[in-house]
This record gives structure tokens, C-alpha cells and sequence, in this order.
């Protein structure tokens, strides 16, 4: 009977159909009990006979994965048959007989590890592996499920066994890579979306091409690109072929970048190091002094700045106390010093750096370098010297090496020509496509990839680079409405681009290309408002900053602050910000502007600035102003009573609060008067926003005053 | 309005009836029994159910005769030992967490028989005999971390074999050279964490794999490039973000940005809305049959989907569940309660290590 939405009717079970269901089962399990029992018996008295072997058979059909039954199995197959078996033909018989065994179980439970764990035992026992029927077999698999991963990770065992056996015959593991490979392509034929295949055909070309000359490789690669535009022009919305592709083009591996080295003070020695992205310090760096040409380690210790010390983009070494230093420092970063966090890219080569400390009249260094000052202290560049470098144990680690660039994943090593004319030709390729379906978000997205790879050959301060960036930050926007669902995916990526863009001033190539360092002439302000940034994607670069604009942007969190060593000014109003954290480490900071955002709580502020006062850099004690109008914490609390409870909590900051700032007050009153002057009714717009009320609180470290 | 709920009761009546009326279909899972003690407990300790003294008694007194006299625990009596159920038989006694459920384990087989499964380049062997991939080195190292044993001869290259299992999609196979499959890439990922070593993968790749595998329509999981969804992954590729968030965090990332590498809403939908049996019991896929071992780990992902970072929940307020560790996926107290079993007075700085922050309420 069928019921309005075409399904059939749950019929409820009759009591009889239930009886004689719950008999019929009765009798199944009282089966299945005898045998586990007979089962205990033949292992107890270690029967090795054909009955035995019988009552495994039973069991295993109906419990495939009962691996301890496997294992019994086999044990009675050894011991019982195998060892006193006459000859080969009779053992291989055996073994056929449970290879067939196995194969007929497979069917109804593909997928259990046991069964092909059992059929490995067999074909790796037997004396004449019959290899060819297993390819034979495990391929008739991948026709009832082409995405078995068992079915796959099977075939390329039984290759990897064959390619053992001719291990000498180089030719016979070629012919067979290059089987298999035609194997993946008769199933990519069958459905192109079949990732599996593409996967298993990305590890057979390295194989193929381990030993062809340029030109075949060349040809090789082309007909994989070929294959792709196929596969993307029939259906450019399906993700194998597009996930094919970026393989073969491959990721040119960022190397780590030193943006600089400096010192913040010489009493107690204090040195700053900035990296170009967040690291993780493997071995601290060493810091030596010479006395009579010999190196003396200088005790002292390095710590990352933020809460988590042991990972970070800047890096602070401070002296231990009466250590005594020499009028050379000599920092040196083994390459094996430090990993990058997110990708695991490391230094390519040892750097050295040497500082002079024979002259520490702090103006006179402000004079000559014209560099930065902390507080009252004084950062300058030190020498930069490039390896080569005796290694901890006593190696010498080479000049930097060159990073070697890929044209395709196929090349380890090629020429910089080469691999810009491939990602030139498979751009232009993906643009026609884009042309054609400008809505689908695969080629796009490739298109942005292979513009960033492109990127990588070029000097950050090129032109093209900055064509590039353009371009790509017009393709997350499109990214952005015709895929939602991942819009902050791509609002992320968006803002990655734009930062890099807005920065370019604080960064030049170094001479060991493609590494950056910090600029020879810093900028003191940076203006990042209205950029529609989410976050500070590497906050090391704004360690020289003097005042950073962020307003009206989509910022979330303040942790970026931790880096801004020299910072005084910061305007971050008109964003997501929902709590105060890093300033531990911008001592500096006189005035921090967050109106129009989501703090709500007291707590969420202050917390911020606990540890403010006892920062290391803050000996030169501090005061700072935070603007927190329109917040809703202006809302939920407010008043002396807040004040009183907040000043005991924060201990020995001082806070100060006045409900609004003078600053506000003005510019209301000048709004006003030029509303009454002129009649019209004005909005009073301050950084981009109508402010109603405004929150200044002050801390103050109040030690150096 | 229409209003997602979680059914608790029914599903807790699906877990019961399930304790004392398994069907003979049931015969294939005779190698499997102590997941099925955890998998019930497991999802009656979600759900907010207090374990029955009668389940509790029965549950260690099974477990007791499961347990290998070399080492470990089987599939059931008289069977050998298994890594696998071996982890699960360690969490179904750490749900229950008394005394006489502790002292069933014996460490210093238990210690053994990892040791007899371990292998030279890092990874574990699921049985004697048996085959290698993460899911070894997940169950082997979570066993240990509940109990205290942990050794460096167990962790000796165990990070570094499963970095290798990094494909160049950014997830993780089973083995090194074969595709990535969010289940195994759940193991290792749980793995690197305990042993602190999270640090080895590649961070970037490895995002966007994981955020990839959720599909636009359904809002729930796939297990791999261009295959279905699946309940199943809601749990495998669900269970990846909590200890993602962590490294993205530690990366230098804001914490607000991790809300964003997954829908959680649209999972949370998904399980509700499509994965839930109208008789209890959750599904991987409304065409399919429930099935209990989808019950608690769709319970478990709802769980991580709500609890990631602040408190989500889609639907009815009632739907909300208890916390669990993202890592040894047992509810926080209980691991609590193990650890200071297990580490005595050492207890408290173990907790701090591995009671990972990531879930705060």
C-alpha cells in the first residue's frame, strides 16, 4: 500500500510475525553461541584439523572483523596444514583456497580491514603469487565502488610487491607505473569527478618522470594540463580536476624573512627581532660577546612578545643580570633555529648580526641612525652580516643558497623563466574560462592562486606585483558575492592582499631575493582606515610605527598590539572589538582611540592593561587615554561606582575617567554653531561616525612620574 | 514557528532498549563489544542521563573479562587484544569513573601491549598481526594519556609518522601515500595534540582541507574530496576544529576568526533537522537506517558545534548537551576525575596541560 508521498506504509508487526521472528533469531544466535564455544574448545586444545579450520570458516561469514578468529585462523593453517605440507602445489592450493574464501566475503563486506589484511598474509606466504589476477581482482572492486580507498590502497600495495621483486628491472617498474597510470585514466574517463584516481595518478608521475629527459617531462605535463581542461570544460563547478591542477603547479615554498634586528636598550642589553611571520623558536638564537677574539656566549633570555612566549613574530633578548658584555655582540639564527608556524617553511640560511657597543650616548646613535626611540630608549639597525657561519657544532653553515624554483611539481629544480612562462600560459588559460563562466568560483579562485604563485617571482615593489595585488583583491570581492558561504574565507584572504598592498613602504627586498627586510626609511604613521580589513595578518610589520589609523574596519581583536613596540597612537574606532588584550608590549602607547565598538564589559577593558605597567619596555612608566564612546559598556556600566571597584582590581594603574572627552566636546559645539549658523540639520561626522557621548579612560603606570 | 529540537528522551529509550535487545545483525559488532559499552555510556552521559548502577556494575564486570591477560583489551572474552577497542573499553570505564571501574585496567600490561604494537618508524599496528594506520596511533595514545603511561619509547616518532600522513590536499590518510580521509585525519590531528606536536602540519593546507569538506547545501560533512555528505563526518571532520581553532590560535590567529572555518549552525541543522530517527537514534543520512555508533558521535559533533569557543546552540534551548573533551572524547568532569585517579598529586598540572581551553562556556 502506498501512502500519499509514495513511500510504503510502516506495517507494525503482527504478534505472531514478531514470535516467530524472535524464534527464528533465537535459533541464529543459539548457532553462532555453539560455534564461539567450539571455537574456545579448539583453541584450548589447539586442534589444527580441517573441522577446526570449518568453524572459523562459519564464524568469519557471519563476523568478518572478528580479527582474533583471523588470527586462529591462520595459526591452524600453519600449523595444521602448511608445515606438513609435501610440496608447493599442495601449500599453493591451500592458499588459493583462502584467497577465494576471502574474495567471496569481500563482496558482502568490501570494506573490512581483516579481510584484506588476510589476503596480504596469503599472497606474501605463498611461494607463486599470482600478482596479475589480485590487479585483476582489486580492479573488478573499484567497478562496484570506484571510491573504495581499501580497493586503492590495495592496488598500490600489490605494485609496490611487484615493483619489490624487480627491484633491478627498472623497466618493468616503469611499464607498470605507466599501467596504472593508464588505469587512473580509464577511471577519470568513467567519472571525472573520482578523486581517488587523481590522487593515485599525482603519486605515478612522479614516478614516471623520475628519469625523462626535460623535453618528455615537458610533454608529459602537457598532456596533464590538457587532460585538466578537458575535465574543467566539461563541468568547471567539480573540484577534483581543479584540486589536479594546483598540484601539478605546485606551491613555490616561502622561505622565512628576518625584517630586522635592534637594540632597545644597553643597559640591561635589550635586542629586538622581527620575523615576517608568527615563528616558532626551536633552539634560542645565540648571543656572544668577544673578549680577546673569543666568542663568550652572553647569558640572557629570549622571549616572543605577547602571552605565549614561546611562539610570536618578535623576538626580545634581555641580558641576564651582571652579565658583562664586550664592545662586540655578535647575534647569530642558525637556519635550524626556527619553523615557521603555519606552513613549516624554515631560514634558509644562518644569519649573523654584530652590534658595536662602544658608543652608547643614546642622542648621538639617535642622531647618526635618525631611528626609534621606546619610551626613552633607542632602537637602531645593527650590522647585518650574511654567513658564512660556524655552526653550534663546529660546521660551517654555507652562504645562503639560492631557493631553487619549480616549474611544475615534476621539477625539483628549474629555471625562474620557466616557471614564470607556465604560470603565464595557465593564467591566460583560466582567464578564458573565467570569461566564459564569470559566476563559477573554481576558476576564480585558481586564477587568484596562480596570480599569487606568479607573484612570488617578482620584486615586491614592481609594478606587475602591484597589478597582481590589485587584480586579486578585485577577485576575492567577486569570490565574495558569488559564493556567501564562504565570505569570510575570502574576506580573510581579501585582507592578506591588502595589507601587503598598504605596507609596502615598511618592506623592501633584501639582497638575498625572495627574502624581505624592513625599509632603510621607516614611515611613522600608516593609514589603514576603511580597508575592510579583518585582522592584522603580520603585525611585525608595524613595529616602527609612531600612530596607525584602523578605523571603520571589521577588526575583531586587539592582540596585534603586543608587536607595536613604538606605537603611541592608535585609532581603531568603527570596528568588532570586543575586549582589550597585547598591550603588554607597546609601552609607548599614549592614546588608543576604540569608539563605536562591541566592548561591553568594564572587566573586558581593563584586563588589557594589567600587565601594561609591569612590561619590561615600560620603565619608563606611562600613561595612556583610551576613548571608549559608543561602546556598550558606556551603557551597561558607567559611574563611580564602576570606577571605585575597577581602581582596586587594576591595582597600581591609575585609572581616570571622564564621561566626555574634551576633544568631543568641541567638535559638538562647533557642530551646533555651524547648525545654528547655516539652519541645516548636521550630522558631526569624526572619523566616519556620528558620536553621541564619549568615554575617555586613562591609565597610568605612574612610576617614572 | 518550526523549532529544531534535539529529542533527548527518545533517543536515551533508542540507547536503553539498545543495551538489552541486540538483534542478531548485531553478530558482525561480537568484535566490538567495548565500543558498544562506550558508545552507549557515551551517549547517555551526553544526553545528561545518569548511568544506572545496573548498567555501571554490568558494563565493568564485562569489561573485566575482556581484558587480555596480555595486555590491553579484545573484542570480547577470550579475544585478543585490540588497540581500538582497547581505547574504547579505557573510556567506557573513565564515563563510569569509579574506584572498581579504574581498577579494572592493569597499567603495566596495558603498557605492554602498546609496546608490542608500537612500530620503528613512529605508528602502531592495530593488533598483533594487524594492520598499521593513525587510528592505531590516536587509540594507543589516548589509552595511555587517561593512564599515566605514557613513555618515550610509545611517543618515539609517533609525530613524525603521522606528519607524513599529510597529503598535499592539507588533510590526512590513514598511511603515508594514500588520499585524505577525514576520519583518519581526526586520529592524527587528536594524536599530534596529546603529544603536543600539533606544530608539525602544515597549518595553512590543513585548514582549508578541513573547511572544505562541509558541503553548501546540506551544511554537514563529507569524509573526502567529492564524495556525500555523511553524519558520520559530522563527527570525524566536526571533531578536527575545536583542536584546529587551538593551532590557528596558537598560529596567531584571533580566536573570533575560528567561528568562521565551519557553519556551525548549519551542521547543528543538519544533525537535527536530517540525521534524527523519529524512533531515536541518529542516521548518517535520511535514506538510511539509524545507527547507534552514529548516535553518540552525532551527539558528540552537535556537542563540539555548540561548545566551540562561546556556547552555540540551534533550535530549542533544551538541545544543549554536556562538555567533552575534544581530544579524548569523554566529558570534561570524567576526564577530570580519571586524571586525578591516574596522576594522584601530578594531577593538577596534567589537567591544566591537556584540559584544553578551547572549550569555555
Amino acid at each position: 500500500m502506498e501512502s500519499r508521498h509514495g513511500r510504503k506504509k510502516e506495517q507494525a508487526e503482527s504478534p505472531e510475525a514478531l514470535k516467530t521472528r524472535e524464534e527464528k533469531e533465537t535459533v541464529l544466535v543459539r548457532e553462532y553461541l555453539a560455534l564461539k564455544d567450539t571455537l574456545k574448545e579448539i583453541v584450548e586444545s589447539n586442534k589444527r584439523d580441517n573441522d577446526a579450520l570449518k568453524v572459523t570458516t562459519a564464524l568469519l561469514r557471519k563476523s568478518p572483523d572478528y580479527y582474533t578468529i583471523w588470527n586462529v585462523r591462520r595459526t591452524i593453517l600453519k600449523e595444521g596444514f602448511l608445515d606438513n605440507a609435501s610440496d608447493d602445489e599442495t601449500a599453493n592450493k591451500i592458499y588459493t583456497g583462502e584467497l577465494e574464501f576471502v574474495q567471496e566475503n569481500l563482496k558482502l563486506n568490501p570494506k573490512s580491514y581483516w579481510m584484506w589484511n588476510h589476503r596480504r598474509w596469503c599472497l606474501e606466504s605463498m611461494s607463486q603469487p599470482r600478482w596479475d589476477k589480485e590487479l585483476a581482482m582489486v580492479g573488478k572492486f573499484l567497478e562496484m565502488d570506484a571510491r573504495n580507498f581499501h580497493g586503492w590502497d590495495y592496488r598500490r600495495y600489490i605494485i609496490r610487491q611487484l615493483d619489490l621483486k624487480d627491484k633491478e628491472a627498472k623497466d618493468k617498474v616503469l611499464e607498470r607505473a605507466q599501467s596504472e597510470f593508464d588505469f587512473t585514466i580509464t577511471k577519470i574517463h568513467q567519472n571525472f569527478s573520482n578523486y581517488s584516481a587523481w590522487h593515485n595518478r599525482s603519486t605515478l608521475l612522479g614516478k614516471l618522470a623520475e628519469d625523462m629527459s626535460t623535453e618528455e617531462r615537458e610533454a608529459i605535463v602537457d598532456n596533464e594540463f590538457d587532460l585538466v581542461k578537458n575535465a574543467i570544460y566539461t563541468d568547471p563547478e567539480d573540484q577534483s580536476a581543479w584540486l589536479y591542477e594546483l598540484w601539478l603547479i605546485g606551491r613555490e615554498e616561502r622561505s622565512i624573512s628576518i625584517l630586522g634586528a635592534h637594540v632597545i636598550s644597553f643597559h640591561p642589553l635589550e635586542i629586538v627581532v622581527a620575523f615576517d611571520e608568527t615563528v616558532k623558536m626551536r633552539n634560542p638564537f645565540t648571543v656572544s660577546t668577544r673578549v680577546d677574539h673569543v666568542a663568550i656566549p652572553l647569558e640572557g633570555e629570549w622571549k616572543a612578545t605577547g602571552s605565549d612566549s614561546a611562539l610570536g613574530s618578535v623576538w626580545i633578548f634581555q641580558q641576564a643580570p651582571g652579565a658583562v658584555y664586550g664592545p662586540t655582540v655578535e647575534i647569530v639564527i642558525f637556519s635550524d633555529d626556527v619553523c615557521a608556524v603555519r606552513a613549516g617553511s624554515k631560514l634558509p640560511a644562518a644569519v649573523c648580526y654584530e652590534l658595536e657597543t662602544l658608543n652608547q650616548n643614546l642622542d648621538e646613535i639617535s642622531g647618526r641612525l635618525g631611528r626609534l626611540v621606546i619610551g626613552q630608549n633607542l632602537m637602531y639597525d645593527v650590522t647585518k652580516r650574511i654567513g658564512p657561519v660556524t655552526g653550534p657544532d663546529g660546521t660551517l653553515e654555507t652562504q645562503a643558497v639560492h631557493p631553487k624554483h619549480r616549474v611544475t611539481s615534476l621539477t625539483e629544480s628549474g629555471s625562474l623563466d620557466d616557471r614564470i612562462a607556465l604560470l603565464e600560459r595557465e593564467i591566460s588559460a583560466v582567464r578564458e574560462l573565467v570569461e566564459l563562466e564569470p559566476d563559477c568560483k573554481w576558476p576564480i579562485q585558481i586564477l587568484s592562486t596562480l596570480l599569487s604563485e606568479l607573484r612570488k617571482t617578482v620584486s615586491i615593489h614592481s609594478t606587475q606585483a602591484k597589478v597582481i595585488d590589485d587584480e586579486c583583491i578585485e577577485l576575492q570581492e567577486k569570490l565574495i558575492t558569488i559564493d556567501p558561504l564562504r565570505q569570510e574565507r575570502y574576506e580573510d584572504r581579501r585582507t592578506q592582499l591588502v595589507f601587503d598592498r598598504e605596507t609596502l613602504s615598511i618592506i623592501q627586498d633584501s639582497k638575498r631575493f625572495p627574502e624581505i627586510e624592513y625599509s632603510a626609511k621607516q614611515p611613522t604613521n600608516l593609514d589603514l582606515s576603511m580597508r575592510g580589513l579583518t585582522h592584522i595578518p603580520i603585525s611585525s610589520y608595524l613595529l616602527h610605527l609612531h600612530t596607525l589609523n584602523l578605523d571603520s574596519n571589521s577588526i575583531t581583536s586587539t592582540r596585534f598590539l603586543r608587536n607595536l613596540l613604538n606605537v603611541r597612537r592608535v585609532n581603531l574606532s568603527n570596528n568588532l572589538i570586543e575586549h582589550l588584550e597585547g598591550m603588554q608590549h607597546a609601552p609607548s602607547l599614549e592614546f588608543l582611540t576604540l569608539e563605536n565598538n562591541m566592548i561591553a564589559k568594564w572587566e573586558d577593558v581593563v584586563a588589557g592593561f594589567v600587565f601594561w605597567g609591569e612590561g619590561k619596555l615600560a620603565r619608563t612608566g606611562g600613561h595612556v587615554k583610551v576613548l571608549l564612546g559608543n561602546n556598550p559598556v558606556v551603557v551597561n556600566e558607567g559611574g563611580e561606582y564602576v570606577l571605585e571597584k575597577r581602581w582596586e582590581d587594576v591595582g597600581k594603574v591609575g585609572v581616570e575617567i571622564q564621561w566626555q572627552s574634551e576633544e568631543l566636546r568641541l567638535a559638538e559645539e562647533a557642530l551646533l554653531a555651524a547648525e545654528d549658523e547655516t539652519g541645516a540639520v548636521g550630522n558631526m561626522v569624526v572619523d566616519g561616525t556620528r558620536r553621541v557621548s564619549a568615554t575617555v579612560v586613562e591609565f597610568d603606570a605612574g612610576l617614572a612620574h | 514557528m518550526f523549532r529544531l529540537e534535539l529529542r533527548k528522551l527518545r533517543h536515551v529509550k533508542y540507547v536503553l532498549g539498545a543495551i538489552d535487545k541486540a538483534g542478531t545483525h548485531l553478530t558482525a559488532l561480537d568484535a566490538s563489544k567495548p565500543w558498544l559499552c562506550y558508545w552507549i555510556l557515551h551517549a547517555l552521559d551526553l544526553l545528561g542521563y545518569r548511568i544506572p548502577e545496573r548498567i555501571a556494575v554490568r558494563t565493568i564486570s564485562t569489561l573485566q573479562h575482556i581484558q587480555s591477560p596480555t595486555g590491553g583489551f579484545g573484542g570480547g572474552p577470550g579475544q585478543e587484544a585490540h588497540v581500538a577497542t582497547t581505547y574504547a573499553a579505557i573510556n567506557a570505564l573513565a564515563i563510569i569513573g569509579t574506584k572498581e571501574a579504574y581498577d579494572v585496567i592493569n597499567r603495566e600490561t596495558l603498557k605492554d601491549f602498546l609496546m608490542s604494537v608500537k612500530q620503528k618508524d613512529g605508528s602502531f599496528t592495530m593488533a598483533v598481526g594487524g594492520e598499521v594506520d593513525v587510528r592505531g596511533s590516536y587509540c594507543a595514545l589516548s589509552a595511555a594519556t587517561i593512564t599515566n603511561i605514557v613513555t618515550p619509547e610509545l611517543t618515539a616518532n609517533a609525530a613524525e609518522f603521522i606528519a607524513r600522513c599529510q597529503t598535499y590536499e592539507g588533510g590526512l590518510g590513514g598511511f603515508p601515500g594514500v588520499e585524505a580521509h577525514a576520519g583518519y585525519t581526526f586520529c592524527g590531528l587528536a594524536a599530534l595534540e596529546l603529544l603536543g606536536r600539533t606544530d608539525i602540519l602544515n597549518l595553512d593546507t590543513f585548514t582549508k582541507w578541513s573547511a572544505s569538506r562541509q558541503m553548501s547545501m546540506e551544511g554537514g560533512f563529507q569524509g573526502r574530496t567529492n564524495k556525500l555528505v555523511d553524519g558520520c563526518y559530522a563527527f570525524w571532520t566536526g571533531g578536527i576544529f575545536p583542536i584546529l581553532g587551538k593551532m590557528l590560535e596558537t598560529a596567531g590567529q584571533d580566536q573570533e576568526v575560528l567561528d568562521f572555518v565551519y557553519d556551525r549552525d548549519g551542521l547543528q541543522e543538519y544533525l537535527l533537522a536530517a540525521c534524527q530517527s523519529k524512533t531515536g537514534g541518529l542516521r548518517d543520512k535520511p535514506s538510511k537506517h539509524e545507527l547507534k555508533d552514529i548516535a553518540p558521535g552525532g551527539l558528540s559533533a552537535l556537542l563540539w558545534t555548540e561548545n566551540y569557543d562561546k556556547r552555540k546552540v540551534v533550535g530549542s534551548p533544551s538541545n544543549v548537551l554536556e562538555i567533552t573533551h575534544p581530544v579524548l572524547n569523554i566529558r570534561m568532569d570524567k576526564v577530570r576525575k580519571a586524571f586525578l585517579h591516574y596522576y594522584g598529586k601530578a594531577a593538577e598540572d596534567v589537567i591544566e596541560e591537556v584540559d584544553i581551553e578551547i572549550i569555555r562556556c
